[in-house]
């Protein structure tokens, strides 16, 4: 007899991407590729995907090639979302047994239950407008509730709740879609390893379109680059929101509303809305499909009532999948709520596999940056930064970051330039315009490499600390009055200097304070103790384990060949050829 | 392929868990951590609540470098209290229960009159000021998000028995103007933001929190970000796209090498292909080309996916591998890498350095030299150079296969030792003359399209190192040394680009011209004119020796010394190679000329 202990969504966070086409993305998951010219870049893989079919049931399939568009359309990330339980058994032995599984039918059956013990409640919200002129009315909520066995798609209606007096943005009988959920229906049946009679939902995006008031009709946008706001309404004229989405209240404090008013708690940055940036800087009123909120399930059985809870995001598209972040949003809940990672012999290889994936992100991420774009608005963002005394041994922060004189830290990057001038725009040419970029791309794609990696940390461990910017301290390592001058083991936001940017690495990059971007603490903290350890330990762990895959794999390989360095020719190459297990791609 | 790319060291278990069905672009390893205001959301909404029963505002200026115009109003700001909705104050423990009643009495009830901001923070004995003290002795609240980047800094609540729950305490003060409240004081905690063990973000979040500070609408933002730090989900610069029957390199990019080369702007309004020209260096120079703010809010749809760095149409089809056909044994290809593969590579990287010297110097052309020679000078100098520095990483990795190669037992005889001698001949795709003479030769259109030869995909050395992949894909090589193989199997499909693209500027520039404008005058010198050109050069040999005599032995770090005095010469070298090509003369790297 099962026993629920508690039931779960998986996954807790599911970030659903708009699109405009019917049809939803299909599935992929990202992989190395092995090809022979491959380079061993992360790619994309097509992987299991369901197709939603009319009876609410769904077909598995991995598809040979992913579309993204439909027409001129993009498809959605629409994610499904399982229903899971931890439950105990005991056995006829008396032994206990607790388990994780997916809540399926035959689980359902066992605890007496049936779809219809399943209730499901979706609530999402949009609150962006609402945020900024603290009315309440301005934000707008879609929330629906379907049972189990109710597997016709449930549109999310989004409309603005208010009281008298008030005036709501979206009204509800003119509301904004802001997505639809379905129950799958479950069939008894396992295909492609997946268990179809399972209890999962779809939650689909919405086609990301923009909304506004009957006056958001067309308006001058402002070419000049990001930066105050333009007084003089010089620009380009195009349309704000298309005529069957103005459907908004103008009579609302968005449609009035200005960044940067007296008294006024705007988030940062703060002119992050249409109309922001030129003439009165008044917001035309303009919102958006997208919205974060929660999927609770309800599972009533035996007489007991199960609650379980995720999170799903509904957000813009993801358009260069194949690349991913170095500094991700689960780095970031990571690096708050989980103590860092402590390189020890025993965890050697998971830390140097998890660094190596850090420099392959950060691999992916920089090649799709204009260094040379980066590098010019970081200097013009330092001369806003007040007066600074250079300090001597750190790098340098005007026109000359990143160049011949800002040694020791831009010791390679310069002779790669091949002799850029002194300049806060690189000296690109035709064919060649962006040369930071191309030599920055050359000198990290090396990187990605793990034994190359580990071997630029074992060769030269002051040269890595000293080109990776530090992050912030955490709390208990700011002093309680700040020092005369900064350090280079933490930086504090106090300091002046520790605000400005430089080429340390990642270079030129903003963090979530407008400040220089660092890897996290705790993804510092792992590299540096990375570091750290492979000079202290140059031959390898004390239990005798060496460092590097390549060792690694060579000692482990020695071991299990049973050859030496004295084998003959014949005897070691006499081993039988296997092909890995993965072959290639 | 391989295992998907997920780290699950720091998530749970149940954050790891792949669902079926679902893109991995729906994971939160694919949202972006670093906001300002962010993409997929904005982390900071998650401070906001960092402190259970109390939600604030980080009240900033609009710029970390403007002017504290209304200081009053900077900080961290308390917007309301939340005890009802919040489950951590809901909770038992003794500190949670001394919280709630705290903002159930007299503390709540005196934070919900007036303008309340935190004026300090103590942890573990340690307390900041969330303001400074101005030589004049008057107090200057800091900028909002100082004390975000403070409180982002704390210790969380860690359930871990063996680790202490840092609890926090909170210096409340009023600052409504004329109020005589007595300031607050709150003990709590940082609250954890995720379950440990279901991964889900605290309940006390409402709908519509985590997105609430992004842009209104969110396409504003991908047009706005002049800060270029989005590059994962959204790319500066790409390459464009490759059209149905265009011909592909083996490494899936274009043939055609002004497409494969030349970086376009991703965010460019005007979407076809015939405009789509190079990106700028500089935000100016690419914003009036760039879609509009209101007009990303219905062309949005029309920017491109990119994959590997490139644009696409509608569909992406993984590529095709080519197949090579495997070494015979071990020793047989280590006999290629040593005696072939890793000379080749060391004479093919100074022979792109002498050509490269033969390219006349941009900084001192003649007034009456073509408009366009300065540029090409400088985009032909500045990519030969980055080819034989790749040339040169090719040999490491030779190198490394080698001493890879013999730790594992695989190869034994003989003995690892570094291979730097270049080879006195390199292959050609001519059959009757399989090989030629190493050769020190000025960049003609002639050495050009020799080069081009060489770094052809379907040429002797690419096919050779592809039959290095095939062999050490076995499970019998080292795993990792497939890697270095494949890496320069790659960068020669790039090299072999870039030449094409060389060629095709100077042809389009030049024509036939005679003599080539782009040449300088150049000769072999003698060892004695080149003496210090030399000296450098065996300099860089005899220090990669000793680093790869090393580094074989597993001595990386005694191996540091070497590799930074190698840079260094190479440096060294660079100059005088470029003085003495000013004189019309060339390094003789070897002495058979």
């Amino acid at each position: 007899m099962a026993q629920i202990l508690e039931i779960f969504l998986l996954p807790p966070l599911a970030i659903a991407r708009v699109g405009g086409s019917p049809t939803p993305l299909e599935a992929f998951d990202w992989a190395t590729d092995f090809d022979i010219h491959g380079g061993h870049c992360t790619v994309i893989e097509p992987a299991t995907t369901f197709e939603v079919l009319p009876d609410a049931t769904i077909r598995p399939y991995v598809p040979r090639e992913i579309r993204f568009r439909d027409g001129d359309l993009l498809r959605p990330v629409a994610p499904f979302v399982e229903l899971w339980a931890r439950v105990q058994r005991v056995a006829d032995d008396g032994t206990v047994h607790v388990v994780e599984q997916a809540v399926n039918q035959s689980l359902l059956t066992e605890l007496g239950a049936t779809m219809a013990s399943i209730h499901v409640t979706v609530t999402v919200a949009n609150r962006k407008a609402e945020r900024r002129t603290t009315d309440p009315a301005c934000g707008y909520t879609a929330r629906v509730e379907l049972g189990g066995d109710d597997h016709e798609p449930k549109e999310l209606l989004g409309y603005s709740p208010y009281g008298p007096g008030t005036t709501p943005l979206v009204t509800r009988e003119r509301p904004i879609p802001l997505g639809r959920v379905q129950m799958i229906q479950p069939s008894p049946r396992r295909v492609l390893g997946v268990d179809l009679s399972a209890v999962r939902l779809r939650f689909t995006p919405p086609l990301g379109e923009v909304y506004g008031p009957p006056t958001a009709v067309s308006a001058m946008a402002s070419t000049a680059p990001p930066g105050p706001p333009q007084t003089q309404l010089i620009g380009r004229l195009h349309e704000l929101v298309k005529p069957s989405n103005r459907i908004l209240n103008e009579g609302t404090p968005w449609s009035s509303y200005q960044w940067n008013g007296p008294q006024q708690v705007d988030p940062q940055p703060s002119d992050s809305y249409d109309g922001a940036h030129v003439s009165t800087i008044v917001s035309w009123g303009v919102v958006d499909d997208t919205s974060d909120g929660l999927i609770e399930a309800q599972l009533v059985a035996g007489g007991q009532r199960y609650t379980a809870v995720s999170r799903v995001f509904s957000s813009c598209p993801d358009f260069s999948p194949d690349r991913r972040t170095f500094l991700s949003f689960a780095d970031d809940l990571s690096d708050r709520d989980d103590a860092p990672a402590i390189v020890s012999a025993d965890e050697l290889a998971a830390a140097e596999s998890e660094v190596g994936d850090l420099f392959r992100r950060v691999f992916e991420t920089m090649s799709g940056i204009n260094l040379d774009a980066a590098r010019w608005f970081a200097i013009n963002e330092n001369l806003g930064a007040p007066s600074q005394p250079e300090i001597p041994g750190w790098p340098k922060v005007d026109d000359r970051t990143m160049t011949g004189e800002d040694l020791p830290y831009a010791d390679n990057i310069p002779d790669l330039l091949d002799a850029q001038a002194i300049s806060d725009v690189s000296a690109g040419v035709q064919h060649d315009q962006l040369p930071y970029t191309m030599a920055a791309r050359f000198v990290h794609a090396e990187l990605t490499d793990l034994d190359t990696l580990l071997a630029f940390f074992r060769t030269d461990p002051e040269r890595v600390e000293r080109l990776l910017r530090p992050p912030f301290g955490r709390f208990w390592q700011l002093p309680t009055e700040v020092t005369p001058e900064p350090t280079l083991e933490f930086r504090d936001p106090r300091q002046v200097r520790d605000t400005m940017q430089d080429m340390r690495m990642p270079p030129y990059m903003r963090d979530s304070d407008e400040n220089p971007l660092s890897l996290t603490w705790n993804q510092y903290s792992l590299v540096m103790d990375l570091v750290r350890f492979l000079a202290e330990h140059p031959n390898g762990t004390p239990n005798g384990e060496p460092s590097g895959p390549s060792r690694r794999a060579v000692t482990s390989l020695v071991d299990r060949l049973g050859v030496s360095r004295t084998t003959d020719v014949n005897q070691a190459d006499s081993v039988t050829d296997q092909p890995r297990q993965e072959g290639h791609g | 392929m391989t295992e998907p790319q997920i780290v699950p060291r720091n998530l749970t278990a149940r954050m790891g868990y792949r669902v079926p069905g679902n893109p991995a672009t729906s994971r939160p390893e694919d949202a972006v951590g670093n906001c300002f205001p962010g993409l997929e959301l904005d982390v900071r909404n998650l401070d906001r609540r960092f402190f259970p029963g109390l939600v604030f505002d980080f009240v900033a200026r609009d710029d970390i470098y403007a002017d504290y115009d209304q200081p009053l109003r900077f900080g961290a700001r308390l917007s309301f209290i939340d005890v009802v909705n919040d489950p951590d104050v809901q909770g038992s423990s003794p500190l949670a229960v001394q919280l709630n009643n705290a903002l159930q009495g007299d503390a709540g009830t005196a934070l919900s009159i007036g303008e309340w901001y935190i004026d300090w923070i103590e942890q573990d004995g340690h307390r900041l000021m969330m303001s400074s003290t101005a030589a004049d002795g008057s107090s200057q609240a800091f900028d909002g998000l100082y004390v975000w980047r403070i409180v982002r800094g704390l210790e969380p609540l860690r359930r871990e028995p063996a680790d202490h729950d840092h609890p926090v305490t909170l210096g409340m003060r009023c600052r409504t103007v004329g109020s005589a409240a007595a300031p607050v004081e709150l003990v709590g905690w940082r609250r954890r933001f995720t379950d440990p063990s279901t991964g889900v973000i605290s309940l006390a979040f409402q709908p519509g929190e985590m997105l609430q500070s992004l842009c209104s609408p969110w396409q504003h933002d991908f047009r706005d970000c002049g800060c270029h730090y989005w590059a994962a989900n959204h790319p500066d610069v790409v390459t464009g796209e490759v059209m149905p029957g265009e011909p592909l390199l083996p490494d899936g990019s274009p043939a055609n090498p002004e497409l494969a080369n030349t970086p376009i702007d991703w965010l460019r309004a005007d979407r076809r292909r015939e405009m789509a020209g190079a990106m700028g260096s500089y935000v100016v120079l690419n914003r009036p080309f760039q879609m509009d703010h209101y007009q990303i809010n219905r062309t949005w749809q029309q920017l491109s996916v990119v994959i590997q760095g490139a644009e696409i149409g509608a569909v992406w089809s993984p590529p095709d591998d080519v197949d090579a056909r495997p070494y015979g044994s071990a020793a047989e290809m280590a006999e290629v890498i040593r005696t072939r593969l890793a000379p080749t590579e060391l004479t093919l990287a100074l022979e792109y350095l002498y050509a490269r010297s033969s390219v006349v110097d941009p900084a001192t052309l003649p007034p009456d030299a073509p408009e366009t020679l300065h540029d090409d000078a400088v985009f032909i100098r500045h990519f030969i150079l980055l080819t034989a520095v790749s040339e040169m990483q090719h040999l490491r990795f030779a190198n490394q296969l080698l001493w890879g190669l013999f730790d594992s037992g695989r190869v034994t005889d003989p003995p690892f030792v570094p291979v730097l001698a270049p080879s006195m001949t390199v292959p050609t795709p001519n059959r009757d003359a399989p090989w030629r003479p190493a050769e020190l030769r000025p960049l003609t259109m002639d050495v050009l399209d020799d080069f081009i030869a060489i770094e052809h995909p379907r040429a002797e050395i690419d096919h050779s190192w592809s039959r290095v992949v095939a062999t050490l894909r076995h499970t019998s090589y080292p795993a990792h040394l497939v890697e270095l193989a494949e890496r320069v199997a790659r960068d020669g499909n790039d090299h072999y680009s870039r030449f094409r693209d060389i060629r095709a500027v100077l042809r389009a520039a030049y024509g036939h011209a005679d003599p080539a404008p782009w040449l300088r005058p150049l000769r072999v010198a003698t060892p004695i004119e080149a003496g210090d050109a030399i000296a450098m050069f065996h300099v860089i040999l005899d220090r990669l020796r000793s680093a790869y005599d090393r580094q074989a032995q597993g001595h990386y770090e005694k191996s540091g010394p070497a590799v930074v005095e190698a840079r260094a010469a190479m440096d060294q070298l660079l100059l005088a190679s470029d003085a003495l090509a000013a004189q019309g003369l060339g390094v003789p790297y070897w002495t058979s000329q």
